[in-house]
């Protein structure tokens, strides 16, 4: 076959496989549901039976016995942020796991006085490795924290304007809030404890506020009591909900995009009028030739 | 223009595919790292600094916080290579507090006997103080020599002198110069007490007796027993003595002695459902009497405490459910078959308090027991306990308490077959040993499309599926139905049915590549067989025309590719009549220029051009312009016309 004829087939064959290829590897993103490495949420997922969601404009309308996981790190629009306060107004459990994000923009929407301080949380003594990792061994009595001895943060912040009866967890003595990022405590940064998880009822429903998503992670979920902090927070209003992670405001990688342009070409040729201008084009790309052909040599 | 279209093509389709490079906004700090491969490390001033903390609270005496930091220690993170010689550390911490609590309330309380005068007893608690200090003694000094090695360790030594952690390490130094204070401090307080003894045994002081008789050795719970007694210093009676009863070491009472010494009280046992008590009394001198005479302490007597046991049968169903109640009921009795009325029964889960009834006259107790929705699945502890009242003792009774979560059954309707795109209708119902479920979630999926339902007050469900094209072709797909119960004693149930799929889009995708494909090849075959067929079919004629001496007038060639055949037909006729040379049928036009070349003089070159001309013409697909057609009409007339003028 002329090189001329072949090229074209072959960058088509390449382009076919690329894409397969990026179809089938798994996301590889911060907080990917399918993503199944160390930063991941597969192993969540799957004890959780959680379900994904792309739009917060499909949460449930009646969303009780729901929980909503949302880690919040691009900004929402103003319709995002009522449809968040509908979803909890109406009784679904939203659970906001934030660290250097747009947390506070929910809260403030939410008329909450809760704050997410937004700096780096290091404890250089109680700690997973590292100072970078604190390790929280203070809670106070709730549901939430019933059979949580100790949780491990990871790159995590702080709350702050959070009352004793919302504060469900306390960083050691020994933290502080990294204000220059020098990763060293100075005389002038303010030390621990500092609450770094919370929750309050906002009408039918409740808000649990978490200073770290982190602590989701498929890498994390192993770690202390972790998983069983996780369980009692999706389960503060009952066993067995149906819980959703928001997939809609994390950053997205080249592999995401790139997946989300497929699943938009998939879905646009499984439409009907899409099969049909694929069986069409299929056609005609094909004959067209033939054809052409024809009518030369006549 | 063809190659430019595909590679634009090429680069959309590429473009649209890969990763976009669009900007994404960037955190401020890293969201996290991989703790797996997190990189270990240990800040040695804020180490030292909880050490600190610790060592200084028990040179405080106050062990209970310095345990209690003791006990956070497990939540520090230890290197590997740091955690045995930490651990240890930490053990000898842990311990050192631990002596040296139980040495200062031995002190204390050996000061308080020393005191009362109660010599004997004081000699054997500053004996264990002695064997404890020496103890503290050691541990203090590994935990100074544990502190330099494990500084050194932690590179304490390798930090400048004005650095934080060499300030923390001279902090923890000075705290354990202060340990050793301490412990000098209890050295002194235990020479102290036991010199106190010592003088206290040279004063020569009157060395007393007291003796102690209960009026009975039985007696019923709650009931009430006679001491007596006489208080004797060398025979002679001590008059207006406190003497104090000690009811299992704990001081009950204090009788005072009449004037020839001896004692009488009265002591109210407590409702303590235990078979034998022990009774002793104590006498300590107060007063004028300190610095007069010894203390002493009688010799113990036993009581048997009598009660009746009290016997329970209580009845509970083996298997209970989340949120449903139970009846839990049974009777409570005496020893002796007597029914126990108006007693207090209390019910516990797993020790957790859940319900209370009280027996009837018959000593008979029923009550409904509703467990707390959010209990687990699995074997739980029942336990039954009729409280003590009176001279009856409590009883309890554990029944292992299944708890389970009710299976629903789901019936579905679906259809078997189903043609995409489509709407599914799914029906059903889901019911229980209870009844049907209300606010059931039915989930369904099917194909990876979903559809979510609430069932009904009679369980009932219907839902339809929108059905979108998909990537299958045909074939059975599973439906999975799974019900999510409202209630807290229904479990969830999964049901799946099989339908078979047919997507006519997909089939008509592929059959469409299957009939470009069918066609591409039919046509590669029927182009290859036309150029083995051409030949015969134009040549034929051509050669028809060529080897019949006649051609018949009616053969004509048309178009551009005729005109250049019908050119080297007459230059073929040409050559055939000056040379002699016969186009014979199994000769190729090539075959027949070689054979015919050497008479051909001067238009060998011109007749060579024009079987090219001709075989490009039969032979390729190349279809000859019209430059090539009067090149070989031009080529023809030049063989015409030297070979001999004019057409044969």
């Amino acid at each position: 076959m002329a090189p001329r004829k072949l090229l074209p087939i072959l960058v088509l064959i390449i382009v076919l496989l690329l894409a397969a290829l990026i179809w089938f590897y798994p996301a590889t993103g911060d907080f990917r549901a399918g993503n199944p490495f160390w930063n991941g949420l597969t192993t969540f997922t799957v004890q959780f039976k959680a379900s994904t969601t792309e739009s917060l404009s499909d949460l449930p309308l009646t969303p009780k016995a729901t929980a909503l996981i949302l880690v919040p790190y691009t900004q929402l629009s103003e319709q995002e942020l009522e449809e968040l306060k509908s979803y909890v107004s109406a009784g679904g459990t939203l659970i906001i796991m934030d660290d250097y994000g747009y947390g506070n923009q929910i809260l403030s929407h939410l008329k909450l006085e809760m704050r997410f301080a937004g700096k780096p949380l290091l404890d250089p003594l109680f700690n997973y490795r590292n100072k970078w990792l604190p390790r929280i061994t203070d809670f106070s009595q709730s549901p939430i924290t019933s059979g949580v001895k100790s949780i491990v943060l990871n790159h995590a912040t702080a709350l702050y304007n959070v009352s004793e009866t919302e504060a469900l967890a306390w960083s050691s003595s020994f933290s502080f809030l990294d204000l220059d990022g020098d990763s060293a405590w100075d005389p002038d940064e303010p030390a621990g404890p500092f609450p770094v998880a919370a929750y309050t009822k906002v009408e039918e429903g409740y808000v649990v506020v978490v200073a770290d998503p982190s602590i989701m992670i498929n890498s994390m979920m192993v770690l202390d009591d972790n998983a069983a902090f996780l369980k009692n927070i999706v389960e503060l209003q009952g066993q067995n909900p149906k819980v959703m992670i928001d997939q809609s405001h994390l950053p997205r990688e080249p592999l995401d995009e790139a997946k989300g342009t497929i699943a938009a070409v998939y879905a646009l040729a499984s439409s009907p009028m899409g099969t049909l201008s694929l069986i069409t084009l299929t056609l005609t790309v094909t004959l067209i030739p033939l054809w052409w052909r024809k009518q030369k040599v006549e | 223009m063809n190659r430019f279209k595909t590679f634009l093509a090429v680069v959309i389709l590429v473009a649209a595919i890969l990763p976009q490079t669009q900007a994404i906004a960037e955190l401020i700090y890293p969201p996290h790292e991989d703790p797996a491969v997190a990189s270990e490390e240990m800040d040695a001033y804020f180490f030292l600094t909880h050490y600190t903390s610790i060592l200084t609270l028990i040179s405080t005496k106050d062990y209970a916080d310095a345990n209690k930091l003791i006990e956070q220690l497990r939540f520090v993170y230890i290197p590997e290579d740091l955690k045995y010689i930490i651990h240890r550390y930490n053990n000898l911490t842990s311990e050192l507090a631990e002596t040296l609590e139980r040495l200062d309330k031995l002190l204390s309380s050996a000061s308080t006997l020393i005191y009362q005068y109660r010599l004997q007893e004081a000699h054997e608690k500053l004996s264990e103080a002695s064997i404890l200090l020496g103890k503290a003694e050691i541990l203090l000094g590994d935990i100074e020599e544990a502190t330099v090695a494990i500084s050194n360790r932690i590179g304490v030594f390798a930090a400048p002198a004005e650095s934080k952690v060499r300030e923390a390490y001279e902090r923890i130094q000075s705290v354990l110069q202060k340990l050793r204070e301490l412990e000098n401090e209890y050295l002194k307080l235990l020479k102290s007490i036991k010199e106190t003894a010592s003088n206290i045994e040279e004063e020569g002081l009157k060395p007393t007796e007291v003796t102690l008789t209960l009026n009975t050795t039985k007696v019923t719970v709650g009931g009430s027993i006679e001491a007596s007694g006489n208080l004797k210093s060398n025979g002679e009676d001590l008059p207006n003595r406190s003497v104090t009863l000690l009811l299992d070491r704990e001081p009950v009472l204090a009788a005072t002695t009449g004037l020839d010494g001896s004692y009488h009280a009265v002591i109210k046992l407590p409702y303590k459902y235990v078979h034998t008590m022990t009774v002793k009394a104590l006498y300590t001198p107060v007063g004028d009497d300190r610095g007069v005479y010894l203390a002493s302490e009688s010799p113990p007597a036993s009581i048997s405490i009598m009660f009746y046991e009290s016997r329970l049968e209580a009845v509970a169903p083996d298997v209970a459910h989340p949120g449903l109640p139970i009846t839990v009921g049974g009777k409570a009795t005496s020893e002796d078959g007597t029914p126990l009325g108006g007693r207090q029964v209390k019910m516990l889960l797993d020790g957790a308090f859940l319900a209370e009834a009280e027996t009837n006259v018959q000593g008979v107790f029923e009550t409904e027991v509703t467990l707390s929705p959010m209990v687990q699945a699995g074997q739980h502890t029942l336990t039954v306990m009729v409280e003590p009242h009176g001279v009856y003792a409590g009883a309890s009774q554990d029944k292992i308490l299944n708890v389970l979560k009710i299976t629903p059954e789901i019936n579905i309707r679906a259809p078997s077959f189903l043609i995409l795109p489509a709407g599914m209708h799914v029906e059903g119902e889901v019911r229980s040993s209870l009844g049907p479920l209300e606010e059931a979630t039915v989930t369904l999926e099917l194909a990876g499309s979903s559809a979510f339902v609430k069932t009904s007050q009679d369980g009932r469900f219907n839902v339809t599926m929108e059905m979108p094209l998909n990537l299958l072709l045909a074939g059975f797909q599973e439906l999975k139905v799974g019900v999510e119960p409202a209630e807290p004693w229904h479990a969830p149930v999964q049901a799946r049915i099989r339908v078979f799929i047919v997507n006519p889009a997909n089939i008509g995708v592929a059959s469409a590549a299957f009939i470009s494909l069918g066609a591409v090849i039919y046509t590669k075959l029927a182009k290859a067989k036309p150029r083995r067929k051409q030949v015969p079919e134009v040549t034929p004629t051509l050669r028809e025309a060529m080897f019949a001496s006649t051609l018949k007038p009616e053969v004509r060639f048309e178009g551009v590719m005729g005109k250049v055949l019908e050119a080297y037909f007459k230059a073929m006729r040409t050559i055939e009549t000056r040379t002699g040379i016969s186009m014979k049928p199994h000769m190729t036009l090539r075959e027949f220029l070689w054979e015919a070349k050497p008479k051909l003089n001067g238009v060998a070159d011109a007749f060579a051009d024009l079987t090219v001309l001709a075989e490009r013409t039969l032979y390729s697909p190349h279809v000859p312009g019209v430059s090539e057609s009067l090149k070989a009409e031009e080529l023809a007339l030049t063989i015409d016309r030297v070979l001999g003028g004019g057409a044969a």
